[in-house]
């Protein structure tokens, strides 16, 4: 069996060596040789999915654990270096480092004769270490580093190219609201550790307290820190994965290179915030109250980026907000306690939304960077695999039989009716977005891929099939776009593998949360019928809406009228809340420390100078007069002590 | 395991084997050099293998105990870092005085200065006890005066020698006093009077004197005033000696008298020494505010350091000897990474704050080296210095001296004032093209480049720290 540490090892590794790579070739003017450095950039993730691989085949039911070491040895808090490949993080794991890899393939292709090439790796090669840590990590604190490492690396890969202002406001504004979330995530942890100390921190022994205090019926009385604590991480999860309130990065972050959002802001980290419900997930079945938070936010930013994702004309943007759509998704089963379908869609979604990103990638390369659907169209003809990937990409998302999408959602879909509160109502809601959903995403590919070119003459010339290392791994996602749902598809007898490889971690759990539910009982035909209808009437609207000439477009790629006051009503949001505020107590801050405090510290200071002239006047050179100063000072120190000696 | 005593007896014939050597070699040979460098190696190699458990004891008034043979490796390494730091002198003039000569004498006479530190360790009566401060001290006058034609070194030697002087009969009248207070010479009798007796007159006036005599050799405040005029005075790599060997010496004395035969009376002696403490550490740092020559500024921040370092032996015996054998370590590797600097500034450049002026510019590596020495001196974490201080007003922190220590950290803003303005000369000013250009050797590259090494992870690392409990506390 090989340990467990070599998966963020070889990433790891690939940045070392990546990073010296682009820091000795800085000074040349055409960078590294592009062949070693994308074999290097390719070779550590690889090894690292291979590794991964290694260690699923043979895993134990309970898992594997594994300590380095000691992290933190201090009287408050102790923490190890420890890793846990279970259930759960071994399906994270799979996909971070399977479609990492993919996308390392691609952007090899992508990045071609961009002068960072090195420095692009080696920020993905780290983005893969500290979501691998984020994943692997056997207590909070570790997987706090990795989720501080992902999102350091978000900063910098959307920051990417960052001669442009735009591109470093858009990483700015990703790493300010990200550490927004960050700080519910380190208070819901100090929550935990007012509990019942730093052990607390570690998933094993927070899962076993919990047992433990719910046995012994002691639970009630740590019931308002706890719910306190899952209330703090899930808003720490609505930071990283681009939830209400904290959503307005996402769209921005769109500014980094394609493959980058493909992988970073599409398939991976963005999923974490699940990830940690579900990892938490014996936490928050004690608390349903926060429970039906998480629905109901998940619910609210699903239908809200699925009616901003209708008036986006950037390709990107309308893939950023069908992220955030799906993610809602995922909260929303997370919110019904259905923990191990959330991580099914956030599997299939990986996928999809890979293939979506990078056939988009692919158009917008070919087009020389062009990003504006209105200037783009009958893409069919020229690109016709790119065609084909995208609209694997489409069928899965909006959940047409048979393909990846179709089946994780419709899982979702039966369960927000079945054990959710309101079940009906959400249930509809949910149904209407997917229609939503439907019409967003037929949108873009019509006007993309049929109609007429509407682009520029001289990027008409040269629209191409995209290369081998974009085209394979492409394919390879939408292969799994078509296939990946039949893990767990509901409807096939016996077709459950991924339920079963997640249920030691969260079945407890959410069989815990089932207890004294009476399920309504419903074919699961009848959910996958309605789906299925949903996904067909969005197309049949998307066709009818969209399968006419589009108006020339004009000016920047932004939406126009209320799609922009729709599009932007979070960032209004954080303005009027956040910024304004903040802005307003620094200015009073900035004024009293101006006004007060320097005054102060400045009258300090010059007392200081003068006590400093003061003694400078001693320095005498004359050793008869140092000799008479030491006496009359140990006099003085003598009688001053026998005054107040006891005062000291 | 090695015998207790192998490392003292070899430490005291190898001064002789030196200036031996020196006879029959030729005139330029390096060997003298060499031995003196191998052997002060091994002898700290050694050091590191005698066995911590219990306290060694040889024709009964020798000891060898836990703090003495941490304080031996100290003075060792102290030693070995002064001759290296000597050797440039010895090979070209600077700062305008002319060359020094008779290395292997000098090296002789350090290592028999850190040999009379031995003997204060491992005094276990008063006789010896004065025997070895003796010792530490009278080869510091040879020291301060090796320069011969240098003038101003001659007139800092006749001030040490005369201030010195007097410190030593300052301590003669109180060891008297304290004899005839408890008609004996071992520490271990004097404690069991001092316990018995502890308000009398006889006992608080040597009390008094002691402290007063070991003032001078600490540069305690009201005793200081010699300190900057011989530091200035004396030649660069004797002021490096001075600040770190004399004062571990001289603090190791306070801590042997103060856990030792005065133990009884600690607590009695807690306002005294914390007045001292806080006085010598607030004057060391105003003083240090104006001066704008490097030793001089050195001598003013030693003082305060002096200060920061008694404030410890207010503490708990083990922690506060652990805290000052650490604290030793971290300010003896800060002072000569500090001087190492300014040696090679002082090569071809007056020895003054605007001749620092551009190092950033000319030499990153000595400019962030230096940055590491001051920050380190003034205690920023995450440097050494930072985990030093902390440990000294820890402490004292478990004595309840909180207002001393409140203090002291308050005074610590000034010092990083001070330390700051050497950088500012060094990172902030324009360079100044009249000054020559720098010349770092070997020897100095890799001296610089491992006490920048080592203040960076003496804390961060923490054996170092971790060893010295392991063993206080044994």
């Amino acid at each position: 069996m090989i340990p467990l540490w070599l998966i963020p090892l070889f990433p790891l590794v690939g940045t070392i060596v990546l990073a010296i790579i682009a820091l000795s070739s800085s000074d040349s003017k055409q960078g590294p040789a592009e062949s070693i450095t994308g074999a290097v950039a390719v070779l550590f993730p690889i090894l690292s999915f291979l590794s991964v691989v290694t260690l699923s085949v043979g895993m134990p039911v309970e898992g594997i654990r594994g300590t380095i070491g000691t992290w933190i040895d201090t009287a408050a808090i102790q923490v190890n270096i420890g890793f846990l490949f279970d259930g759960l993080s071994r399906v994270m794991l799979l996909f971070i480092t399977g479609i990492g890899s993919l996308i390392a393939i691609y952007s090899v292709g992508y990045m071609h004769k961009d002068r960072s090439f090195a420095r692009f790796f080696a920020y993905i090669n780290l983005f893969l270490f500290s979501m691998t840590i984020l994943v692997l990590g056997d207590s909070l604190l570790l997987t706090f580093l990795g989720w501080e490492g992902v999102g350091l690396c978000s900063y910098l890969l959307i920051g990417f190219w960052h001669t442009d202002l735009k591109n470093t406001k858009a990483g700015n504004k990703a790493f300010i609201v990200n550490r927004v979330g960050d700080v519910g995530f380190l208070l819901g942890m100090l929550c935990l550790v007012s509990i019942g100390g730093s052990a607390l921190l570690s998933y094993d022994a927070l899962n076993a307290w919990l047992l433990n205090a719910l046995s012994l019926g002691s639970i009630s009385n740590a019931m308002p820190l706890l719910s306190l604590a899952g209330l703090l991480f899930f808003f720490g999860c609505t930071g990283k994965s681009a939830q209400i309130p904290l959503l307005t990065w996402l769209p921005d972050a769109m500014a980094g290179p394609t493959p980058v959002s493909a992988l970073i802001h599409a398939a991976t980290m963005v999923t974490s915030g699940v990830y940690l419900l579900a990892r938490l997930s014996n936490l928050f079945v004690l608390i349903p109250a926060v429970l039906n938070i998480v629905l109901f936010v998940g619910l609210l930013t699903a239908f809200w980026a699925a009616i901003a994702g209708l008036f986006q004309n950037d390709i990107k943007k309308v893939l950023a907000y069908s992220t955030i759509s799906q993610l809602g998704y995922m909260f929303m089963a997370a919110g019904v306690a259905a923990f191990d379908v959330s991580i099914f869609h956030v599997f299939t979604h990986a996928f999809f939304k890979a293939a979506l990103f990078l056939g988009a990638g692919a158009v917008i390369h070919s087009l020389t960077g062009e990003q504006d659907m209105r200037r783009m169209g009958g893409l069919l003809k020229k690109m016709p695999l790119t065609s084909l990937v995208m609209i694997f990409g489409f069928l899965a998302i909006i959940g047409f039989p048979g393909f990846a999408g179709f089946w994780s959602k419709d899982l979702i879909l039966e369960r927000l009716y079945v054990s959710g509160p309101m079940g009906p109502y959400v249930y509809a809601i949910a149904l209407l977005t997917a229609v939503i959903t439907a019409v967003y995403m037929g949108r873009l590919i019509i006007m993309t891929f049929f109609g007429k070119y509407r682009g520029s003459k001289e990027n008409e010339a040269h629209i191409h099939e995209a290369p081998a290392s974009m085209l394979i791994p492409m394919l390879l996602l939408s292969v799994g776009s078509a296939f990946a749902g039949f893990l767990w598809a509901g409807l096939i007898p016996g077709a459950e593998f991924f339920r079963e490889m997640l249920a030691p971690v969260v079945g407890a759990a959410q069989s815990y949360a089932m207890l004294g539910h009476t399920a309504a009982h419903l074919s699961p035909w009848i959910f996958a019928a309605l789906g299925t209808l949903a996904a067909i009437i969005g197309m049949l609207i998307a066709w009818y809406l969209f399968m006419r000439p589009v108006p020339e477009a004009k000016g920047g790629s932004e939406p126009q009228g209320f799609g922009a006051s729709w599009t932007f009503a979070f960032d209004k949001l954080h303005e009027y809340v956040g910024i304004i505020p903040t802005k307003v107590v620094a200015w009073l801050l900035d004024v009293v420390v101006n006004t007060i405090i320097m005054k102060a510290q400045w009258l300090t200071g010059g007392i200081i100078e003068i006590l400093g002239d003061g003694i400078r006047a001693f320095q005498v050179r004359k050793v008869r007069l140092q000799a008479a100063l030491s006496f009359i000072g140990m006099a003085l120190i003598t009688i001053l002590v026998l005054i107040y000696g006891g005062l000291l | 395991m090695i015998h207790f005593l192998l490392p003292d007896i070899l430490l005291l014939f190898l001064p002789f084997l030196i200036v031996t050597i020196r006879l029959f070699s030729p005139k330029r040979s390096l060997l003298p050099w060499y031995i003196a460098v191998f052997g002060l190696s091994i002898i700290f190699i050694l050091l590191n293998c005698i066995s911590v458990g219990e306290t060694h004891l040889f024709l009964s008034n020798w000891k060898v105990d836990r703090f003495g043979i941490l304080m031996r490796e100290f003075l060792v390494l102290a030693a070995l870092m002064g001759i290296s730091f000597s050797k440039e002198y010895f090979n070209y003039s600077s700062d305008f005085t002319p060359r020094m000569h008779q290395l292997s004498e000098f090296m002789a006479t350090v290592i028999m200065a850190t040999f009379g530190g031995i003997v204060v360790l491992s005094a276990s009566d008063l006789l010896t006890f004065f025997l070895g401060l003796e010792l530490a001290t009278i080869p510091m006058y040879a020291l301060t005066a090796w320069n011969k034609k240098d003038s101003i070194g001659s007139e800092a030697a006749t001030k040490y020698i005369l201030m010195g002087s007097v410190a030593t009969a300052f301590e003669l009248f109180g060891f008297s006093y304290l004899y005839g207070f408890s008609g004996s010479m071992l520490f271990s009798e004097i404690a069991a009077k001092v316990v018995l007796n502890p308000s009398s007159p006889l006992l608080w006036i040597s009390v008094l004197f002691l402290l007063s005599g070991i003032g001078f050799k600490l540069t305690l405040f009201p005793f200081h005033t010699w300190a900057p005029d011989v530091y200035e005075g004396a030649p660069t790599p004797v002021t490096a000696i001075l600040s770190v060997t004399s004062k571990a010496v001289a603090i190791s004395f306070v801590s042997i008298l103060v856990f030792g035969p005065l133990y009884g009376i600690k607590e009695q002696m807690a306002p005294f020494l914390s007045l001292l403490a806080g006085i010598t550490l607030f004057v060391g740092n105003l003083g240090a505010l104006k001066q704008y020559k490097l030793r001089r500024f050195m001598a003013y921040s030693s003082i305060s350091q002096a200060g920061y370092l008694l404030i410890a032996v207010l503490g708990p015996f083990e922690l506060a000897l652990s805290s000052i054998v650490y604290y030793l370590f971290i300010y003896a590797f800060s002072n000569f990474l500090a001087f190492f600097i300014f040696g090679v500034i002082e090569r071809n450049r007056p020895e003054t704050f605007d001749s620092l002026r551009g190092l950033s510019k000319e030499s990153p590596f000595l400019a962030v080296a230096l940055a590491i020495a001051l920050f380190s001196l003034a205690g920023i974490p995450p440097l050494a210095g930072f985990l030093g201080k902390f440990q000294l007003f820890y402490s004292a922190a478990q004595s309840h001296h909180y207002i001393l220590i409140t203090f002291a950290i308050l005074n610590n803003v000034l010092a990083l004032y001070y330390y700051i303005q050497i950088l500012k000369s060094a990172w902030v000013d324009p360079p100044d093209s009249s000054l020559f250009h720098l010349i770092v050797n070997l020897r100095q590259k890799i001296w610089i480049f491992l006490l920048s090494i080592a203040i960076l992870f003496g804390a961060m690392l923490p054996f170092l720290n971790d060893n010295i409990f392991r063993i206080m506390n044994y």
